[in-house]
Formats: structure tokens, sequence, C-alpha cells
């Protein structure tokens, strides 16, 4: 796919004067090697975190959707809001890797792998949100269209939810089996590393029996092109149709046409945040500088900034025509977001997503490595509130003056939306102790356009 | 590598323009008109006029149905008054009176959903009695109501159309279409530097090209514009001061209440602007490349990477207020937030398709050395993801409306469906199934038969697009598709390609100093 040749002024993508071997000695270390004390010490703190967050949700489910925050105005709160959020979140993943590779992008090499990683522990914790608020989890398999014999329960292809149901079921299984089929020659260079038997054995079982042969390699990259074209659409799809769930009501500040395509960037510029969160800790731990380099820093912070851009230009949009529309539901909709009781959610939303990245326009904040995952966090901030904003301002001012109410979460809200964040940071700290962080098998097809001894050498030899 | 123009592009594109010109003539001065008559019963028929007449004129059209139907005792009633009134009145047979109430309701309900806009200039109900029945009964079996009815439609009984809506309403429709693909040239050439592409280098001089021809669209734009802006026509309803006046007896506190955005002054401050600013940067991006042939370096090459970025923040902004201004203030009660993205998805594709077509013409003439199957499927990629594009904000647009059906929203597909089904449809049809089916394949986006024949489709298909865009709010359910249509599109075309291709020999066809020429000279997937 690479191109062969390569422009002199553009930066290498892989730095350290690697060679073939130490790109799979680097990769291979983390998981060769022992956890150390901070490993340990961070997995305990997220265990704890996600245990009560178990917690919660066994509370919850066994004395009922009541323990929650929620009220008659405001039937939909955090629960929603970080469904929304987390999927959002596992956007960025498959984006990377599929549409980034269709644009054929070099550095989305060194950052796919964990990006997808991340997309697939998000979403799962994303999908436990529908699942608990169901309050009896275990006929969750209602929701799917299967012949039954209860009479006239079926699914109603008429909600978005139900669409919901398919997209998102469908972009976790088309991701997992992306992000697998990527792994397979890795997985494949740690099995043939390792030494211990029980490793070994293991190894071999996830890389499917890969051979490293020819045929094996022309397989791996068309299903990987069949795999980015099927990825891409669904990338879009996913938020679009968790919009729809908004945007197909009648309620002012839900209805809006411009949900789709914003949703969308606003779910890439969340994802690129927590990948900037999480590769720039990861990069520094597992001693990954010259895979992850300050260049594929400062073009994720580029993708932050243009996707905050265009999240922005969608809420200024959303302001004037609300004002244009001469609706006066709608105005006041909007008027309430910006000066109502929820003001402050409203302007941590323009600060965070809006504002702050714009910083990246400055050369020295956008390869200040500090600096992006300051922004990092500050963008998943923002991207939270945005959700809050949407649903719970739009919410809280009923119809009738005598249903407005605020909403406030309870302990149990704020339990499970954390044991979320604790159970996505035990997968991926599990994972980064396992799993090749880095796609060794892409990262070396590009090292002799990209790598910068090789550029190196080609500057002094003139061509 | 120099290219020069050769007779027969010059006589095909030119004579193209040349034939649409006499088409154009032909079919604006040979128009039928907007009087519709619609038969109630044997001794009535309610015509119908909704362009601008004033009261001399109707009663010219008055005398002119009276005198085409001597004989008869013409009366006229205004519709707009009682419609019970008229039942009693005239002397429809009681058979037919239950078929002429439902007529009558169906008129009533055409004029609720036009008075959102202009609202039909007069609905007369037209009485027709005999006056010598002796006469009559013996050799015609037609009714009076039936010989009014198709007089008007074979235009003997027509006037004018004084505002010339469809003139105009097609001038707007082939500017701005023509405008965008310009425009959607600019947009992609400074994409391709602000995200440093490396694979189009050998194709940017024909985006320069197809840029360049930019000043074609702005200059019918402008005149569009300034002719409404004193009154010539009728197409932005907010610029009519009738509608904005509280005194007035048409006020409309709708659009009256949108006048801090759609006034005269700023809306020509922002017009101005958008016009401006691109045509700067058009020129700027020229000259730039230029320098860079002369100096090499990459001095030119960043400054034009963050000019490109610059430009793309301009752009993020102006094309949805463009798109507001331009298209969506046709129907000024309408709103909708996606409506700029969704434009700017047809501007961007519509852009695509020329580049394509110029690219292999050049290629098939020999210009493009350097130009490979890689770099033609690339583009072709283009036009293929573009089209999902445009297909995926058509359907988020339609259907989140549709769906919801909110009265003041979904009007504005309920007038699309009801009187441009085909066309509505049509267009999406075209314009999504055609490049999913044809362009899912790897061998048809490097095939330039296919390019050419779907690119073509697709291509007409959103001048369609734009057409339906333009033409529900300013022609109802009037429009028409004739040699106007076809003879305007046809000059366009002719001299858009003309200057395209003129612009395009004025500079080396490519920019030999760029520093990622040889990536792109390389380019192979």
């Amino acid at each position: 796919m690479a191109s062969h040749y390569e422009a002199p002024i553009r930066k290498p993508l892989v730095t350290g004067n690697k060679t073939y071997h130490q790109i799979s000695v680097d990769v291979a270390k983390p998981i060769e090697g022992k956890a150390n004390k901070q490993w340990w010490i961070v997995f305990s703190i997220s265990l704890v975190l996600f245990m009560w967050g178990v917690g919660c949700m066994i509370y919850t489910i066994s004395t009922g959707i009541g323990v929650w925050g929620l009220n008659k105005t405001v039937g939909w709160a955090w629960d929603i809001t970080n469904f929304v959020w987390w999927i959002g979140i596992g956007h960025a993943g498959t984006l990377i890797s599929a549409v980034l590779l269709l644009f054929r992008q070099k550095w989305r090499m060194g950052i796919n792998r964990s990006a997808e990683a991340m997309t697939i522990f998000s979403v799962m914790q994303a999908g436990l949100f529908p699942l608990i608020h169901m309050g009896r989890p275990w006929l969750a398999y209602w929701v799917l269209p299967i012949p039954n014999q209860f009479g006239s329960l079926w699914v109603n292809f008429n909600s978005p939810l139900l669409w919901d149901v398919f997209a998102i079921s469908t972009y976790l299984t088309v991701s997992l089996v992306f992000w697998w089929t990527g792994l397979l020659p890795d997985f494949a260079m740690i099995r043939d590393r390792a030494v211990k038997p029980f490793q070994k054995k293991i190894y071999s079982l996830v890389s499917f029996g890969w051979s490293g042969r020819a045929k094996d390699w022309q397989r791996f990259e068309e299903i990987s092109l069949v795999l980015a074209g099927l990825a891409t659409p669904l990338v879009l799809s996913v938020h679009t149709i968790v919009s729809f769930d908004f945007a197909t009501s009648v309620i002012p500040g839900w209805h809006t046409t411009i949900f789709p395509p914003y949703f969308v960037a606003g779910a890439i510029f969340s994802g690129f945040a927590m990948v900037n969160t999480l590769l720039i800790v990861m990069r520094k731990v597992c001693n990954l500088e010259d895979y992850i380099t300050l260049q594929h820093i400062e073009l994720m912070n580029i993708v932050i900034m243009i996707t905050g851009s265009i999240v922005g230009c969608a809420y200024i949009t959303e302001l004037f025509i609300a004002w244009y529309s001469g609706v006066e539901y709608e105005q006041y909709a909007f008027l309430n977001r910006a000066t109502g009781p929820y003001w402050w959610a409203y302007w941590a939303m323009m600060t965070c997503n809006v504002f702050s990245p714009q910083l990246m326009w400055f050369k020295k904040l956008r390869t200040s490595i500090i600096f992006s995952f300051i922004i990092s966090i500050v963008v998943n901030i923002g991207m939270w509130f945005e959700r809050f904003v949407i649903i719970v301002t739009s919410l809280h001012r009923d119809y009738l003056p005598s249903s407005w109410t605020m909403f406030s979460p309870s302990f149990v809200d704020i339990g499970i939306f954390i044991g979320t964040i604790g159970f996505f940071f035990v997968l991926f700290l599990l994972y980064a102790r396992t799993f090749p962080v880095i796609a060794q098998a892409e990262v070396k097809t590009i090292l002799k356009s990209s790598g910068d001894n090789y550029k190196k050498m080609r500057d002094k030899n003139g061509k | 590598m120099e290219y020069t123009i050769s007779d027969r592009a010059k006589k095909v594109t030119l004579g193209l323009a040349l034939v649409g010109l006499v088409l154009l003539v032909i079919g604006f001065f040979s128009q039928k008109d907007f009087v519709y008559a619609e038969k109630i019963n044997d001794h009535a028929v309610s015509i119908k006029y909704n362009g601008k007449a004033g009261t001399d004129l109707q009663d010219q059209l008055k005398e002119k149905i009276k005198q085409k139907m001597h004989g008869y005792k013409v009366d006229f009633h205004d519709a707009h008054a009682h419609h019970d009134n008229h039942t009693e009145n005239h002397h429809a047979s009681e058979e037919s009176e239950s078929e002429h109430e439902t007529l009558h309701a169906s008129t009533g309900s055409e004029h609720a959903d036009h008075a959102a806009h202009h609202g039909p200039t007069f609905v007369w109900d037209v009485h027709l009695d005999h006056e010598e029945t002796a006469e009559n009964h013996g050799g015609h079996h037609e009714s009076g109501a039936d010989q009014l009815v198709s007089m008007v439609e074979s235009g003997e009984i027509s006037f004018a159309d004084k505002g010339n809506r469809r003139f105009w309403s097609n001038l707007l429709v082939n500017g701005f279409f023509f405008f965008g693909i310009s425009l959607g040239a600019l947009f992609y050439l400074a994409l391709h530097y602000a995200t440093e592409s490396g694979w189009g280098v050998v194709l940017l001089r024909i985006f320069e090209g197809i840029m360049s021809a930019m000043p074609i669209g702005i200059a019918v734009l402008l005149v569009v514009l300034i002719v409404g802006s004193f009154g010539g026509h009728h197409i932005y309803p907010w610029m009519d001061p009738e509608y904005t006046d509280p005194n007035s007896a048409h006020f409309d506190p709708i659009i009256f209440g949108k006048k801090a955005y759609l006034n005269l002054p700023f809306f020509w401050i922002r017009a101005l602007a958008y016009f401006a600013t691109f045509y700067l940067f058009l020129r700027w991006f020229k000259k730039k490349s230029r320098q860079e042939d002369r100096e090499g370096g990459t001095e030119s090459h960043f400054k034009m990477y963050r000019r490109g970025a610059l430009f793309l923040v301009f752009f993020a902004v102006f094309s949805s207020t463009m798109a507001w201004d331009f298209i969506m203030s046709i129907d000024t009660h309408w709103f909708s937030t996606l409506f700029g993205w969704y434009v700017f998805s047809g501007i961007w594709l519509s852009g695509m398709i020329m580049v394509m077509m110029v690219t292999l013409y050049l290629r098939k003439r020999g210009y493009l050395p350097y130009v490979n199957e890689s770099h033609i499927h690339d583009v072709g990629k283009w036009m293929f993801a573009l089209s999902f594009l445009w297909s995926y904000l058509w359907f988020s647009q339609f259907m989140l409306i549709w769906y919801s059906n909110i009265p003041e929203e979904v009007i504005y597909f309920t007038e699309r469906i009801e009187n441009y089904k085909i066309l509505f449809f049509g267009t999406f049809i075209v314009n999504f199934f055609f490049p999913m089916v044809f362009f899912m394949s790897r061998d048809t986006k490097r095939s330039a038969g296919y390019l050419i024949v779907i690119g073509l489709m697709i291509f007409v298909g959103h001048w369609f697009d734009v057409f339906n865009m333009v033409m529900p709010g300013t022609l109802f359910d009037q429009w028409e598709l004739g040699l106007l249509e076809l003879g305007m599109f046809m000059m366009f075309l002719g001299t858009f390609v003309y200057t395209v291709l003129r612009a395009i020999s004025k500079a080396p066809l490519l920019q030999k100093n760029h520093p990622y020429l040889e990536e792109s000279k390389h380019h192979e997937f």
C-alpha cells in the first residue's frame, strides 16, 4: 500500500536508527519483561474503581433504576451521557486504522494498534449503560428481532434505539475482526520469540497459525483493505445513528439536522483526545518514543484542532439557526442552554471543546508533550459536558413550567461512571502487558521510506 | 510541458456555448406561460397566476379572455374571497356540486402551502354563461370551460412571464452550480496543500485551471443578486420590502424576525466578502505556484501550506453562510442546520468530477505524461467517496425532517415531493446508486469509459440537485424543463470548459519545483 518513494522534506516516523530486529525487540519488551511497580499501582487503583462500579451496578439491578438521580422530567441523564461519551471515544481507533489506511497516512502505523484496542474497550463500556438501564439485563436479547413465543413481543424497527443496537454491534464486530487481523503477524512474532512453553502455546493459539508465507501476506493485505472499506462507513454510521436517537425527536435542542455529521466529528474529536491521553503515557512507560514520535502527537493534535473546529462550527450553526428559525421554542432552548441554570455546563463545553483546541494553532504548543496531554484531558471533559448539555438541558425545562426540574446524580450514577473508567483502564493495562502495542509488522513496511536512518542515508547519497 | 487549446476543443466548447445561446433565446421567447387553468365544472374554471402582475396587466388578461370566449358571458370572481359565495352564486348543475367542493378544497390547501412564499398573485374563478344557448347546442360538444382550459394550456391565453422568473431562476441555478465547481477545485487545492498531500501534485495545474473560471460564476451571481436587490425578480422574498413592513397587507412576521440577518446591506457585505475572499485566495495560490516554478526551494511551498490552512478556516464559515444566503433564503421561512454542509458536499463533488473530465481529456491528448492510472484511480475514489458523503448528508437532512414531521420544516420536502417527485427522488437515486454500483470496483475507477459515462450522469445529477434547491421556492409547481434550461446549461458548460482550458494553457502543466513532485510522479498502488 505504502508509496515507495518519500519526499525528503517529510519528517521521519521511526527514529533512533532502528533495524528490523530492533523493532521486534522493542515491541516484545513489555510483554516479555515483568510489570514494574507503577503498573501494579495503576492497575490496583483501576481495579478498585471497577469493583466499586460493579457494586453500584449490582445495587442498581437489585433495587431498581430509582437509585439513579433520574426524575419524571429528566428521564435520561448520566446513563445516556456516559453511553454517548464512551461510544464517541470508541471512534478514533477505527478511524485511524480504516480511514487513515484509505488515505495512505503512514503515521497511523505507530498508533493504530492501541487506538483500536481503546476503541474496543470503550465500546464495551458504552454497551454496559443501555444494558443496565434495561433494569433486567438478562432479558437483553429482547432487543434483537429473534422469533419468539412471547406473543406480541417484537422489536420496533421504527426506533433509532433499535438501529443503535444493530449499528453498535456491527461496529464492535468489525472493529474486533479488524484489530485481530492486524494482530496476527505480531502475535506470531511474539510466539516465535517466546521461550516459555505456556506463552508459546497461548500466542500460537491467538495468532491462528500465521506462517508468514507470501500467501499469508497477500491475503492479509487484501482483507485489510476490504475491512477498511467496510469499517469506514461504519465509523460514520455508528455515531450518526446515535445522533438519530435525539434528532428524530421533536424536542427543541435535540431535533436538528446537523446532528449526524456533527456527532461524528465530535466523536473523532474525543477519540483522538483519548488516544493522545493514553499514548503520551504509554510511549514513556514502555519506551516507545521512537515509534510514537513527537510528529505523531503533533499530527493528532492537528486532527483534534480540526475536529474541534468542526464541532465549534456546528455549535454556532445550531445557535444561529435556532434564532433564524423564528421558532420560539428553539430559540428558548438555546438561550436556556447558554444562560439558564445549566449555563456552567454549556460554557464548560464551549471552553473545553471550541476554545482550547484553537491553541493548537501554535506550533510551540502542539509540539509540547505536557500541553498535549493537558488538552487531551480537557477535551475529554468537554465532550462529556457536550452530551450532558444536549441531553439534560434540553429536557429539564419541560413543556409545563410545573414540571421544570434540575438533575442531580446520585452516588450510584457517579459510581457506575467511575466504574466504567476503572474497567476501561483495567482492560487497557492488561492489553499493554500482553499485546504487541505497536503494529510492528506494519511499522517495518515503512522503515525504509520513513525511518530516520534511511532518510539520512538517502540525503547523503543525494537521492 | 505547455498545453495549447486545439482548434477542435475551441470549436466544440464555444460551439456548445453558441448553440446553447441560440436554444436559450428560442426557449426564452417561446416559453409557455404560468397562467394555469383548472376546470371546476362545465361552466366554471379556476385560473391561477403566480408571477408578478399589476392590476393593469390583470385587466388586459381579463379582456383577452372575454374576447376569446365570445358567445359567453364571462364573470370573474376573486377566489381569495370566500369560496362558499361562489357555490351559491354560480350556475353549476346540481350533480357536479360535490366535485366542485373538492376542487375548491384542494385549491384552498395549495394556497396555504404557497402563502409561506409569495403565494399566487391571483386566483380567479371564471364563470361562463351562454349568451346564445341555441347556437352552441347544435355543433359544439365541448363545454366553455373545456375550451378555456385548452386555450390557457396551449398558451393562447397568457401573459408573458413579466418577472421572467424562469429565466432568473435558471441563471441562479447555473451561476451557483458553476461557481461551485470552481470553488470545489479551489477548496481541494487548499486542502491538498494544508494536508501536505503528495499524490496529486501532477494534477494541481488542472485544479488551478478549474478554479480560474470562478469569475464566470461570480459575475452571474452578482447579476442575479443585483437585479434581485433592485426588485427585478422575486427569487428572494425577504428582499421585498412588502414582507417586512408591518403596515403592509403582505407583512410576514417570520421574515420580519429574520431581518437582522436577512437585510440588503448586511447581505451585500457578506456576498462581497465571499467573492472577494475566494477570488483573492485563488489569485494568490496561482501567483505563488508560478513563483515556485521560477524560484524553486521550499519557501513558497510552506507559505502555501499555511495559506491553505487559512483558506480552510474562511471556507468553513463561508461555505455554510453562503449556502444559507444564496440558496436557503429562497425558502425564507425554512431552515435546516445541515444545509450548508449539504451544499458544500455537492460543490466539492462537482468540482472533482470536472477535474476528472479535464484530466481524462488532457491525458488522452498526450499532455499529462506523468498522470498514471493510480492518479486517475485516486480522483475516481474521491468521486466515489464524495458521492457517499453527499448521499449521507442528503439522507440525514431528509430523513430527520421527514421522521419528525414538524410542519414548518417538512413543508420544504412536501413541496418537492408533490411537485418535483421524479426529479427529487431521481436525483438521489442517480447520485447515490450510480456511483455506488459502478464505482465500487477498483477496475471501473481506472476505466476512462466508466468514469466518463457515470461521471457525466452524476454531474448532471448534481446540476439537478441545485435545480431542486432553487426552483420549488421560485417557480413552485410551474417549473419546466425546456429549451431555456437546456440552452442555458449548454451555454454555461461550453463557456466554463473553454475558460478552464484557456486558463490551463497559460501555465506549464507541471509544477516542476513542488517538493512533493517526485512522490506524485512515483505514485502507484
